[in-house]
Parts: C-alpha cells; sequence; structure tokens
C-alpha cells in the first residue's frame, strides 16, 4: 500500500551549456487520503548544482521570495495584533 | 437451458445485476486508478523546471511551484420491488471527481558566460493582496481594541 505521506528531493536531467552543467532539484510532497481516490501533489524548485569545466561544484538555492514576503506580512499582522491585544488589555486592567 | 454459456432468465437475472453492479464498480475503479497514476506522475522534476530558453550565449530555465489537488467519490445502488410478484429490479451507480492544479512561478536560472545565478520572480499581485489583508487586519485589531463599545454599537445600529 502506498505511503499516506511522501516527501523527497530529486533530481532531474542535467543541462549542459557551454562549460557548465546545471542539474536542477526539485521537492515533491505527497498526500493521500487513506481509502478514498485523491490526494494532493505539491512540487517545489530546490535547488541547483552547477558542475564547471574544471569539476567544481556549486549548488545554488532557489528562494521563493514571494512565499518568504508573503509570510513575513502575515507574521508581522499577527504579532503587531496580539501586542496591540495585551497593551490594550493591561490598560484596561489598570 | 443446455449451453451454460446462454443467459437464463430466471435465476441468472439476480446474478447478472451482481456481476453488472461488480463490472461497473471495477470499471470504474479502473478509470479512477488510472486518473490516479496520471496525477501522481507530475510530482517529478519535469513539471517543475521549464524547457530551457536560449537566447545567443544566455540560457534561461524557467521554475515553478506547483500544487495539484485531485478527489473522487463513486457509489452504487440496486434493489427490487417489495410487492409479491412483482419482479421489478432496478439499479444505478455514479460517480464524480474534481481536482485543480495551480501554477506560479518562482525564478528563473540564468547561465550566461559570466556564470549562473539564480533571478527570483517576485508576483507585486499576491504580495500587494496579503499586504491589505494584513493591513486591514492590523487596522481592525487597533480600532476594537481602542474603543470596544463604541465599535460594538456601531454595528448593532
Amino acid at each position: 500500500m502506498a505511503n499516506f505521506f511522501e516527501y523527497e528531493i530529486k533530481g532531474g536531467k542535467p543541462f549542459k551549456f557551454g562549460e557548465n552543467t546545471i542539474t536542477p532539484f526539485a521537492k515533491s510532497l505527497v498526500i493521500r487520503i487513506p481509502g478514498l481516490p485523491g490526494g494532493l501533489v505539491w512540487n517545489k524548485p530546490e535547488s541547483v548544482l552547477v558542475v564547471n569545466a574544471q569539476g567544481g561544484e556549486e549548488v545554488i538555492p532557489i528562494q521563493d521570495t514571494t512565499r518568504r514576503i508573503e509570510w513575513t506580512l502575515i507574521g508581522a499582522s499577527l504579532i503587531t495584533s496580539l501586542l496591540v491585544w495585551i497593551l490594550f488589555r493591561k490598560r484596561a486592567t489598570a | 437451458m443446455s449451453d451454460e454459456s446462454n443467459f437464463d432468465a430466471t435465476e441468472g437475472e439476480e446474478m447478472d445485476l451482481d456481476d453488472l453492479e461488480l463490472m461497473e464498480s471495477e470499471q470504474t475503479m479502473d478509470v479512477i486508478q488510472d486518473t490516479m497514476d496520471t496525477f501522481l506522475e507530475t510530482a517529478n522534476v519535469d513539471a517543475v523546471y521549464g524547457e530551457p530558453i536560449e537566447n545567443g550565449q544566455t540560457v534561461v530555465i524557467p521554475s515553478a511551484e506547483i500544487l495539484a489537488v485531485m478527489g473522487f467519490g463513486m457509489g452504487s445502488g440496486y434493489g427490487s420491488s417489495s410487492e409479491e410478484g412483482d419482479e421489478n429490479q432496478g439499479g444505478g451507480s455514479g460517480g464524480g471527481g474534481g481536482g485543480r492544479v495551480l501554477a506560479r512561478p518562482v525564478a528563473a536560472i540564468i547561465s550566461s558566460p559570466e556564470g549562473v545565478r539564480v533571478e527570483p520572480i517576485v508576483d507585486v499581485t499576491k504580495i500587494a493582496l496579503a499586504g491589505l489583508t494584513a493591513g486591514g487586519f492590523m487596522l481592525g485589531m487597533i480600532l476594537r481594541m481602542m474603543s470596544p463599545k463604541k465599535a460594538v454599537g456601531k454595528i448593532k445600529t
């Protein structure tokens, strides 16, 4: 029986451009509903491995800037709201 | 009847409905399984990275985040008349499914004679929407905390 939850990082087909060979890596999350036909697949780019002509390797991570900014805004709003609530609650009880 | 493969109109009818029910369920499950297999195949690297685009000595590989959700449901029912002497039988089955695939560009990998670099793709609309939501939430919270009775009074009127 297939796993309910699968998370893995897979490497793709390498591309050769000039002196560099680029191998992309992606992370995938698969969630299946036990006993029911259905599920969720979430794929995200993870990093690229760059191998140059001299054999030097460099891993360049791929950062999701949009998602990072979104979470920062959500986090900031929650923290601010919490601080406002604590501040006004103290003032009300004083 | 001498030939066993022929259909028996009396005893065979009930068996035939059961067989039909089983066959329909199996066929439906096969279709669902095939669709699920195709769906799960999207969990690979090729789905995330696009084909390289060459422009002179520069090559760009686009990358995207892909979220796919899918679900199925099916059911069937068979029955016969409860009245004596009435041999009417009937049944039916149905199924349905739905899904959604969301894709969003994340970054572009650029390979040029200077080297390889990753340029993020920023979705300004998404950020603006998140900012407006967060700002509205904070403003609402501050206003509510500053004058809770007034705010409740306004809502009531």
